[in-house]
């Protein structure tokens, strides 16, 4: 369901096979990935870490660097196999890639950085259901050479961590009041006491993710009215010339 | 499904079916009402707690409606600011925004809101409490009129669930105030008690005349259930409230809590242990009558009042919550439209099959309330 999702939404940009000459937009497709078909805000896909593991910031940023690393390196596979993997099994194909991958990191994360380990819990097997992973697969690292699959897992695992980023940050800031990275930096902007625990609780996510979703609608919406009004403008003044 | 569709356009026209003149003086007679209850419980709680206490109220008051205002104007203006609207000047935009501001009736639902919370809170959490409740509730869906959710409700399940139990106390008041009302006594023993405890309880409270006039430990408005019943008779007198609501409220609740005393020998004045305690009389007359989220005719609001008391009877009997009133609106509410597709659209005025959904809906109350508060004595 997720990946069909994925698949209706996107433009398959140079079909496997096809011999166009066209150099393939890297920076567009990068800014794409990122920015206007974000995976979290644009097209909701991966939910459940989303809303799972937000809660601190640490868990957050984790969790988005091992989705930028899965991803491309998965597409990366995907990319190099498709080629010689017949039509009717390669989604088993595509899934075998993706879960050897995901044990492998996960068996890294336990051995180099056990207290992420027990925070991510079962959110951390559970990426190789991530629907990004196999919707890029199939939508786009199946379909494309090595080098594009490689910029469209880190660009759109760069929108999965940017966005799971924010949630966490704006959840741990309001609902304890600090913010805390690793030991880095240890950051209390108010106390205690006067944070909002609802936000740090599953709750919180939904209505903070809602929120976020919702500016960020109402800025397109509003630039889409800009470019309407525009070309009504536009179309009138050449309508006026013609006229004269 | 074909649900109708309220309030498109013009904001509670369609809804109350009146002219928007009309709504403003709805609007002021409302709001009359509520500075009557409030100045009443003001006393009140000077009476009951001393002179501290009773100017808190009035800060929370204050900054309740403060806290709306603000929500209103800073939603409009952010959202002016996106949609790159132009306007001759700063002060014409302001202009604007203040009056699409008095439209959203900021100042009724932050009195009300700020009349039933518990008389101890502190300020920040009201303030807080009300701008989240007036954005997520009320302008997120449109702005007054278009909300699905009672913006009351949702403030009072918001402090439950946002704010802890203690944590959110002022510091300078008395202890008698933040000390545990009788509700959550009741509320620990599910609300079982023979007639010896009642008299007790009644004794403990100063007899049931004193609960009625609220001169006991609680909240602001839900003690101040006299003028409550004043404001309710003024806003029925002035022909802005449908009486059906809180009639078969209120009598639903009284009848079921009979049965059920009854049924654990507790005898005749059960029902008054629950009509008093609590903010079932306050809910009862400004919260579920809310125009914008109960349904449009008269049966319905009857179908809808009775559902109403049997969720809240259900949350109070059965859970570790004391209060049931908020999370029974916000259940009801969803419901709301699936009512009116069954009530509002019938044209014909057949008063006997009327009379048997309101009979058949109330029945069905009764029994799931005794029922199931049986079955959970019986195996727990």
């Amino acid at each position: 369901m997720s990946s069909e999702l994925a698949m209706e939404s996107l433009d398959v940009v140079a079909p496997a096979g096809s011999k166009t000459k066209e150099r393939f937009d890297y920076k567009g497709h990068f800014i794409k990935g990122v920015i206007v078909e974000n995976p979290v805000f644009k097209m909701l896909l991966a939910l459940c870490p989303v809303l799972g593991v937000t809660a601190t910031l640490i868990n957050g940023v984790g969790m988005g660097v091992i989705v930028i690393f899965a991803l491309t390196v998965a597409n990366a596979m995907v990319a190099i196999v498709s080629k010689f993997t017949p039509d009717e099994v390669r989604i088993p194909v595509f899934i075998t890639i993706i879960a050897t991958l995901i044990t492998a990191i996960e068996m890294l994360v336990q051995a180099f950085l056990p207290n992420l380990f027990a925070a991510l819990g079962i959110f951390l097997p559970l990426v190789v259901t991530n629907c990004i992973l196999l919707g890029r697969a199939e939508a786009f690292a199946a379909k494309n050479k090595f080098l594009p699959s490689v910029v469209d897992g880190l660009s759109f695992g760069l929108g999965f961590a940017l966005a799971v980023s924010l949630l966490s940050f704006i959840r741990e800031l309001i609902g304890t009041g600090a913010l805390n990275f690793f030991d880095l930096f240890y950051l209390r902007l108010f106390p205690q006491q006067f944070a909002i625990g609802l936000f740090v609780q599953p709750l919180g996510a939904f209505i903070a993710l809602g929120l976020i979703i919702g500016v960020m609608f109402s800025f397109r919406l509003s630039k889409e009215e800009q470019e309407k009004k525009a070309a009504t403008a536009q179309k009138t003044a050449k309508l006026a010339k013609s006229v004269a | 499904m074909n649900f109708p569709l309220k309030q498109q356009g013009t904001h509670m026209s369609i809804n109350t079916g009146k002219s928007i003149s009309r709504n403003t003086e709805i609007l002021n007679v409302v709001t009359h009402a509520l500075l009557f209850v409030a100045a009443w419980a003001v006393f009140n709680r000077h009476q009951v707690f001393g002179l501290a206490v009773a100017l808190h109220g009035v800060l929370i008051l204050f900054t309740a409606v403060t806290s709306a205002v603000m929500a209103h104007m800073l939603f409009y203006l952010f959202f002016d600011w996106v949609d790159k609207k132009e306007f001759p000047s700063f002060k014409v935009q302001l202009q604007s925004v203040m009056k699409r501001t008095w439209s959203g009736t900021p100042i009724v639902t932050a009195l009300i809101l700020g009349l039933a919370v518990h008389p101890g809170i502190a300020l920040y959490v009201i303030g807080i409490t009300v701008f989240f409740a007036e954005i997520l509730a009320k302008l997120l869906f449109g702005g007054y009129g278009q909300n699905i959710f009672n913006p009351v409700a949702f403030g009072l399940v918001f402090i439950l669930l946002a704010f802890g139990a203690t944590e959110m106390m002022a510091g300078h008041l008395p202890d008698a105030v933040t000390a545990a009302t009788p509700l959550v006594g009741l509320s620990q023993v599910n609300w079982m008690m023979d007639s010896q405890e009642i008299q007790r309880f009644m004794t403990d409270q100063g007899g049931f005349l004193n609960m009625l006039l609220g001169l006991v430990p609680g909240s602001f408005g839900e003690t101040a259930r006299l003028a409550s019943l004043l404001a309710l008779a003024y806003m029925i007198y002035k022909k802005v409230l449908d009486w059906a609501i809180p009639l078969f409220y209120l009598g639903t609740i009284f009848v079921i809590t009979l049965v059920y005393g009854f049924s654990i020998g507790a005898g005749w004045w059960y029902p008054f242990v629950h009509l008093l305690t609590g903010g079932i009389v306050y809910g009862s007359i400004f919260m579920i009558t809310d125009p914008v989220t109960s349904p449009i005719n008269r049966q319905g609001k009857a179908i809808f009042a009775i559902l109403l008391a049997m969720f809240t009877l259900l949350i109070r009997l059965n859970t570790p919550h004391p209060e049931g009133v908020a999370f029974a609106i916000l259940l009801m509410n969803m419901f709301v439209p699936f009512i009116d597709a069954k009530t509002a659209n019938v044209t014909l005025v057949d008063t006997h099959k009327k009379i048997t959904s309101v009979g058949i809906t109330f029945v069905v109350a009764l029994v799931v309330v005794i029922g199931f508060t049986s079955l959970i004595h019986f195996f727990g």
